[in-house]
Order: structure tokens, then sequence, then C-alpha cells
């Protein structure tokens, strides 16, 4: 009785693990879209488009609106998906911005899926992303508007902005140790420009990079807006008494900004005004004790 | 002053004794050789008195002091020690290394003082290496490194040193030129010195009291010809070995037993060498390594090649010394050639004295024997009236066969099996 | 002797690469003018940095030279007992954990106490029957360092990617100095062992002889290298805490000087501290300046710099280590 179980389990057993392993995917009942985001500003834009029931995984950077946190499943890290969890949310779309074709990106293709790049990196890029991602879903009649309305509102901003005379100096401190900022053509460097300021690293064009703090202090920023800090104290006293930046402008008169909201600052998505909004307020406001 | 005292010490690694109960004293001033074999516990001796090994039972003082209660410079400014070798990474010069031997008494808050360059100085001066001094030590050959390591004991001033087969790889010239200088320190200085050797006879050449060890035990403590007997030589080294004087030295000198390693075979064949001063030497060695029964006579005591018939085992008619051959000492090497197949007579030179010895090979012609004799008996006659070669050219009338080669003696022998492999 | 000329011409190139230095940076070529406030603040962060860069290359040298003569071993350097490894699982659990947004001091306090945790664990690791072996140590401190390194890799690979930007870039070296207090002590620390690792010079010189040939001439060998690793260990925490893993220079330097003033430790202790010292604060100067205003981890610098001028020396190949 044993031996002929084994002879007919086992090889029953591998015959079908060697099937399954080897079949597609079958497509899922209902033939509707299945849209998986694997990034936090794309994801942004699904939801701002009225797809958030299509959504069926999202990163686990993917944190707003807060409803979907709850749940649409984590299929991935941004950046780094991972496939088993992907194949198991069963997409029909996948959208992400700069998964490495060759990797991670091919495998996707190589299952069948459909994936769309979007190129949402920069200020400028956010209307035609939410056009591209709405065509992509069947959403144009709301992607349309929205996306006219936003590009309406940044350039208003941009007229604004142009005609600003006194441009306070401002330092965006990504990270404080190292010490890291962001330059010319960087989504927070555009955003405080519109913001009524002007990035002291403009002046490099990259766009994240590391910068050496006498370079800083040479410039003499007058704001510092630290994206890493809470709102704690501590941690603004101690940039506050760093040593030989006593003599900044911005540390001098106490304009060292934190408590920002870093996804608002980061995320080249749909809630842009309310991150420009938040750093004018943040930039604009004269020295106040915190 | 007692210099070195053990008191039933005991000593091992992880509990398991080397050594058992060692008890002596070595006095200032002597010059001391330590033997035994390999695990004899001769580096465990030595250990014990540099506080590298700590005794399981019993101590060992030092000038009248504890070990275990000097502190490591105290120790060091006492007793020095000199290894077979010391090897260093780094290119110190000569001059550097022989300085870290002034450790123990080098300030650490400041540079040497000029005291400490003297003592450098006038250790390599004593060593003959000071033209060495700034030459990195790693280029230098074998014994002058070895000269260094002794430099650098004394720069200790110590009042011991022991030498840790201090000279097993140095050639001869630089083995006698070390032993020199470790003389002198011992003469000179006062220096009371314990040397380990694997060398038995620079062990006797120099030292002046010699401890045996075996198994962890002292079986033998004293003099040279005392301690290196033959029993217990065979007995602690298990091998066969002959003791024998070394008259240059008047000690005595120790070697391995002959290899009976045989290129033909005469078993069965008896020779009765006749012989004396000396000349029988390389034929009784030959004869003895191939195997035959040899007997020999009649030569004198304390004549050479008695002494070397005495160290082969060969059984000898023997005169006492420097006296013509007696009938007596006749009637006793006739005894021993009787059963012999063949004689040989040596070149020795003949006087008055040994003439009778030709007497012998006549009567060993007479009845039948091979005889041997050596060519050129005319260049050796000191007889009155040259008797000997007239009787030697009688001896080849009648059958004897002549020989010039220790070889061509062999081939002639009778009876000769060649010994197959 | 050439030995003696280097030797005390090194007292006088460190204020002239001091100067040297304060004339390298970001903000600009030359000595910046104390009138203006921003001078004296540019002033203030280059003379903070010098001075930092120069206590961890001295404290980094030296610790390799304790560490050379100890192991007898011309491979060993300040991390060889896996005090970098240590180090770095102490810092990624400070980013990671979220300490180091709170307060600067918890990635340099975490790291230190990491460092030193883990030398007592290869330490007693080593120890056999109350005996300590060359070979057991350095055994016992690659597997710790691996176990180290093996956790550090987890932790790299489950993190986020900012932090994980930042472990990086702390175990590339870093001498920007984020609080005063903490270059202070640090600095007291790293002083306070080259000091007394200089006092043990007679002791290394004849722990390069071998065990038992320095128990021979009168040293208390266990003391010696028990003091000796715990000097070093002490030393490079400190320097570590103050700014991450800088490589090379503890393993360059104390060659490079025994090349040029001989292996006496009497000599070779302060010569390799100022040398170290003055060539961390040039590659720093070189790493703030060359792609401004990005900076160059500086470890990189020191691997790139060293490389080139330390096989020049060895080309001599006359004095120093002899390869068995």
């Amino acid at each position: 009785m044993r031996r002929i179980a084994q002879r007919i389990i086992l090889p029953v057993a591998a015959v079908g693990l060697l099937w399954s392993c080897t079949a597609r995917r079958p497509a899922p009942s209902g033939g509707g879209l299945r849209v998986a985001s694997l990034a936090p500003n794309l994801t942004e834009i699904v939801c701002a488009l009225g797809g958030e029931k299509l959504l069926v995984g999202r990163s686990s950077a993917c944190n707003h609106p807060p409803e979907i946190v709850a749940r649409v499943p984590v299929v991935g890290d941004f950046g780094a998906p991972s496939i088993e969890r992907l194949l198991a949310a069963q997409p029909t779309l996948v959208l992400e911005v700069d998964l490495a074709d060759e990797s991670i990106g091919g495998q996707i293709d190589r299952l069948g899926i459909r994936r769309l790049r979007v190129a949402c990196r920069g200020l400028y890029d956010i209307p035609e992303a939410i056009r591209q991602v709405g065509g992509a879903m069947g959403l144009e009649d709301r992607a349309g508007p929205l996306a006219d309305e936003l590009e309406r509102q940044i350039a208003a901003l941009r007229r604004e902005s142009a005609a600003l005379t006194n441009r306070p100096a401002v330092f965006v401190e990504i990270w404080g140790d190292p010490l890291t900022t962001a330059g010319k053509g960087s989504f927070v460097s555009d955003l405080v420009y519109l913001a009524g300021g002007r990035n002291i690293a403009d002046e490099a064009g990259t766009d994240y990079f590391q910068v050496s703090p006498e370079w800083v202090v040479a410039r003499n920023p007058e704001v510092m807006l630290c994206l890493y800090m809470a709102d704690k104290t501590d941690t603004r006293q101690q940039v506050l008494t760093r040593p030989g930046w006593a003599g900044v402008t911005a540390v001098r008169t106490g304009r060292v900004r934190g408590g920002l909201n870093n996804d608002l600052l980061l995320r080249p998505g749909p809630r842009v005004l309310e991150g420009v909004r938040a750093l004018r307020a943040a930039i604009g406001a004269p020295g106040q004790t915190p | 002053m007692t210099a070195i005292e053990f008191s039933s010490v005991s000593a091992g690694y992880h509990g398991t004794p080397v050594l058992t109960d060692i008890d002596l004293r070595i006095e200032q001033g002597e010059l001391v050789g330590l033997l035994g074999p390999n695990g004899a516990g001769k580096t465990t001796f030595l250990r014990c008195i540099t506080g590298l090994c700590r005794p399981l039972k019993g101590g060992v003082r030092l000038f009248g002091e504890e070990l275990n209660r000097l502190p490591a410079d105290e120790r060091a400014r006492r007793v020095a020690v000199v290894p077979q070798e010391v090897d260093t990474p780094v290119a110190f010069t000569v001059q550097e290394i022989v300085m870290i031997g002034r450790t123990a008494s080098l300030s650490r808050w400041s540079r040497p003082a000029r005291r400490d360059w003297k003592v450098v100085e006038r250790a390599m001066v004593y060593t003959d290496i000071a033209e060495l001094k700034h030459r990195p030590y790693g280029e230098l050959s074998g014994g002058e490194k070895q000269r260094v390591i002794v430099a650098m004991a004394l720069a200790q001033e110590p009042r011991v040193i022991l030498m840790d087969e201090a000279t097993s790889h140095l050639d001869i010239n630089h083995r006698l030129e070390l032993m020199q200088i470790v003389e002198r320190l011992n003469a000179e200085g006062g220096v009371t010195v314990l040397m380990i050797s694997h060398d038995l006879n620079l062990a006797a050449e120099f030292c002046r009291r010699l401890l045996l060890l075996h198994q962890g035990r002292v079986v033998a403590d004293g003099a040279p010809r005392d301690v290196l007997r033959e029993d217990l030589l065979r007995r602690v080294y298990r091998c066969d070995v002959r003791v024998g004087p070394n008259p240059t030295n008047g000690t005595v000198n120790v070697f391995p037993a002959p290899r009976l390693t045989a290129e033909r075979s005469g078993t069965d064949v008896r020779v009765h060498v006749i012989g004396g001063g000396g000349t029988a030497e390389e034929v009784l060695r030959r004869l003895v390594l191939c195997r035959y029964t040899v007997t020999c006579g009649v030569t004198n005591q304390g004549d050479t090649d008695a002494e070397v018939a005495a160290l082969l085992g060969v059984e000898t008619a023997m005169e006492k010394p420097f006296s013509p051959i007696s009938a007596g000492a006749l009637e006793a090497a006739r005894a021993l050639m009787q059963p012999a197949q063949a004689v040989v007579v040596c070149g020795m030179p003949f006087g008055t004295g040994n003439a009778a010895n030709l007497q012998l090979a006549e009567e060993a012609l007479a009845a039948g024997k091979r005889v041997l004799i050596m060519d050129g008996v005319q260049d050796r006659d000191y007889t009155p009236d040259r008797r000997a070669t007239a009787r030697a050219e009688a001896l080849v009338r009648q059958g004897a066969v002549t020989w010039q080669h220790v070889a061509d003696l062999i081939d002639a022998l009778p009876g000769v099996r060649e010994a197959r492999p | 002797m050439r030995r003696n000329v280097i030797f005390w011409l090194l007292p006088a190139l460190v204020p002239l690469a001091l100067a040297v230095c304060m004339a390298l940076g970001a903000a600009g070529l030359g000595i910046p003018s104390l009138q203006d406030a921003t001078g004296r603040a540019v002033f203030t962060l280059r003379i903070n940095r010098v001075l930092a860069g120069f206590t961890v290359g001295a404290g980094l040298a030296t610790a390799g030279v304790v560490l050379q003569a100890l192991l007898r071993n011309p491979l060993a350097e300040p991390y060889v007992l896996g005090v970098s490894s240590g180090a770095g699982l102490g810092a990624a659990i400070a980013i990671l954990s979220g300490a180091a947004a709170v307060s600067c001091l918890a990635t340099p306090g975490l790291a230190f106490v990491c460092a030193l945790v883990t030398l007592t664990i290869v330490y007693s690791l080593a120890r056999s029957g109350g005996h300590i072996s060359i070979y057991s140590l350095i055994l016992s401190g690659v597997i710790v360092s691996s176990v180290c390194s093996s956790l550090l890799m987890f932790l790299v690979a489950i993190a986020p990617v900012e932090g994980l930007h930042n472990i990086m870039w702390w175990m590339l070296g870093d001498l920007q100095v984020s609080s005063g207090g903490l270059f202070l002590a640090c600095a007291a620390l790293t002083v306070a062992g080259m000091l007394c690792i200089w006092l043990m010079a007679p002791e290394l010189n004849a722990l390069t002889l071998g065990e038992e040939m320095a128990h021979h001439v009168g040293v208390r060998t266990r003391l010696a290298v028990t003091l000796g690793l715990a000097l070093a260990t002490l030393t490079t925490a400190a320097v570590v805490a103050l700014a991450g893993l800088i490589g090379f220079v503890g393993l360059i330097v104390p060659h490079a000087m025994r090349h040029l003033v001989g292996p006496d430790h009497r000599r070779l202790v302060p010569a390799a501290a100022l040398t170290g010292g003055m060539f961390l604060a040039l590659c720093d100067a070189v790493a703030r300046t060359l792609i401004a205003p990005r900076e160059i981890p500086v470890g990189v610098v020191t691997a790139l710099i060293g490389g080139p001028c330390f096989m020049m020396i060895l080309r001599r190949r006359k004095r120093g280590w002899i390869e068995g």
C-alpha cells in the first residue's frame, strides 16, 4: 500500500509542481482593471482621480490617503517590489516611476503584466503624469480637468513668484549628518522657488547631494528648512548650536524650521499646491521663537 | 653563593609533570651542561628558572630569593637566556636589538642613559659584532645573529646565562667561536652558565659539570667522564654508543658504535691481524665492518691499535707498554692465531721489540694459512743488520701475498662471499 | 642619519600642513579672513574639521602601530580585531532605531560602546587557560567581525532607503563634528591613549622579538599585551565614534613611518601619530574641496592617495618590515 502511494503521489506532485511553475497566471475572474502602484506619488494620483477602488497593490511607502493604507495590500518597498506579492495581488496594470528595466521591470514584463512607467520626478511633470495615469486607467474625464487646473495654478504661482524681488535665501536640509540638500531641478527646489524663496543649492545642477557645511555657511542662508526634523525641541537646539554655524543668519534669527511634512515636499504628486503653501508659511514668516 | 637552587621541584604543563622531584644546586661561577634525550625535560628545566613554567611542587631560588617573588625586571637583571634563534619581522639594527636587552634597566620616561649605551657597546665588543652595529639584524648570517643574541643577553648584565641549544644550527666554526665567548664570560666575568646541548662532545669539552636528565629526573650529575659512561648513555639515549678518550682536551668523546653495513660478508672467516702504532687501524675497522671474526696481536698496551681494537671489540693479545714482546704474549697471540684462516701483517715499523711478530707470520704460513704482508718492509726495517727485510722476503718466496691498499687486502682474503642485497 | 632628519622634521611640518588644510575648502581657497561674520564662520568650521582630522588620523595611526607590534603581523590595523564591525553595528542600530534623529550623540555613543563590547568578546574568546595567544586573538577577531558584519548586512538589507544611505555614509567616514562636547571627549580619550602607548614603547620593542624573548628581557608579557590591546581599542573606539570608519590610515602610516624613522617605538609612535594626523587632515581637505560643493567620503581619498604613496616608499624596501 505504501509503495503504491509513493509511486503515485510523488510523480503526481512533481508534475503538478512543474506545471504550476510554468503555467501563466489565469486571468482573474471579473475581467476588470486591477492596478498596482509602486510609487507613493502615483498612488496619490490614482486616488486623486477617484480610482482607489481599482487599487489592488501599493508600495510600503504609499501612505496617502489614509483610507487605502488599511485596505490595499503592500506588494513591496518603494523601488523594490516583491514579485510574489505582486503576483498574488493579480494586477493587470503596474504603475511605476523608476524600476530597473533589466531586472524587476523585465520580470514583470515577462509575466505578461502591463507595465507603465510614468515620468513624474519634477514639479512640471505632474500634470502630464496625471494625464498619463488617467489615460491608462480609463479615467481621462477626471484626469484632464485636474491636470489642466493644476497647470493653471502652477503657472499663476510662477508668475507671482517671478515678480518677487526680495527672495530670502533658503537652505533645504534634507538630512543633517551627512548634510544633504537638493539642487536645481529637484522637486523641492522648484517648490521653494514657487514659495518665494531662493534655494542656495541651485548653483549645483544635480538634484540630491551631500554638501559641504562650509559651502552652506559661506552662502549665509536666511531660512533653514530641516526636513528630517520633527517638532522636537532638542533636535532643533542641536542645529542651532552647531559649532561654526552661529554666524549664519538663519541661526542667528532663529529661522530654522522643522515639523514639515516630508511627503508634501519630497513627493511630486497632486498635493503640490499644499506643499507650496506649507513652504510659504515656513519661509515667509518672520523670525519667531519656537 | 648558590646561583640556582631547585628544591623538590616537580613541573610540567596542564598539571602533568614533566620534571619530577628535582633537587640540585648550581653554584655561582659554574659552567654546567644539561643533557638528555628529547622530551627528558631540559627545556622545562630552563623555563622553571626563567619563570615561564610554574612548578607544580617545590620551588626555585635564584641567588637565595624565591623566583616567584622576584619582579620581572629584577629577574631579567639576574638571568638571561640565549635561545636557539630569535626572529623578528621588523628591521631592527643590531645595536637596537642589543639595546632591547637593556629593557629591564631602561627608564621608561627618558631616552637610554649614557650607562646603557656603554653596556651595549661593551656587549657588542665582547661578542665581536661591533662593526655590525648598524646593519639590519635580518641580513646577518646565522653565526652573526647568534652572537647578537649573546650580546643582547650580556646587555642585561646577568649573573646567570641559560643557553637553550644555542649552537645547534651553527657550523663548527661558529659553534666553537660561541663556546669560546661563553667560556671567557664564565672565566673572566664569573657568570654562571647552564647550557642545554645535544652535542655531547661539545658539552664534554667545555662544561666542567654535566647533568643528565632522563624522563624528568636527574640520573647523573658530575664531571664529564663520570656522566658520559657507555652503560648510562645507552640506557638514556637508547642507542648503541661508544665512549672514548679525547686526547686533545683530556675529556671523553662519545660516538655511535660502528654500524655493520657490510659490502661483502666475511662471516665464518677468522682473520688475525698483526699491527702496531696505528697501522692496523683501518684494517681492523674494515674487517670488522665486513663481519670477519678478527683477532689481533701482539700489540703493546696504550698503543693506538690496541685502543682501536678495544673499541671495535676485537680480542687482542697485549704486551706491557714499551716492552719487547715476551714469550707469554707471543703464546697468547699464537693461541688467537691458531683458529684463524688468514693472517694479515700491517705496515708497522719493525724493531727488535716486535720482530717476534714475524715469527707468528712464519708459523702461520707453515701451518698453511694465507699470510698477507704489507709491501715495503725494507723501508720500515729498524732491526740490526736488517733481519726483518730478509724474513719478509723469505715469507713472500714461500707463498705470502703482498698488499698495498686495504681494498686489495679484502679481495685477497679467503672465503669471501658477496653479500647479496 | 637620515632617520634622525626625518624624525625632527615632522613637528616642523605640522603647522605647515595645518595651514594648507585651512586654505582648502568648499567655500573657496585661501584661509578665510576673520573680518566678516561669514569668514569667521567658515574659519570655525574649517578649524574644527582640521583638528578632528588630525586627532582621528593620529589615533588611528598609533593604534595601528600597537597592533602591528603586538600581533607581529604586517596586515594588522586598528580594525583587525573586529572593532570596526562592532562599531558599525552600533551605528546602524542607532540610525535605524531612530535614536540618531533624536540625539546627535546617539550614533557615536552606541558605536563606542559596541566597539568596546566587541573587543571584550574577542578577548574572552581568545583566552584559554589564562593564556592569550596571538593566533587565537586574530582568529576570534575574524569570527566576531564576521558575526557583526552579518548582523550589519541584515540591518542594511531591511533598512529603508534613507536609513541605508546614512549607514553607508557613516561607514565611509565623516569628519564633520556635530557637537563640540563630543569632539572634546573623543579627543581627550584619543590623546590619553596615545600618550600611554608612547610610554609602552620599550615593551612594544621587546614584544616584536616574540613573547618568550620579551619575557626573558624582563617584560610582563601578559600585562603588556592586555594593556596594549585595551589602549589600542580605546583609541580606535574613540576615533570611530567621532568620525566613523576611516580605513587605510591605521594600516599604511605605521608601515611608512617604520620605513622612514625606523622600528624603535620610542620614535615610531610619535612619528606615526604626527604623520597620521597630517595625512588625514590633508586627505579631508582634498575630500571637501575637489568636487565642491559635494564631498567625497574621506575614506575614499585616503585609499586613493595613500596607496600610491605607500608603493613609492615600498620600492626602496630596505628598511621597515621584512617579509619572512
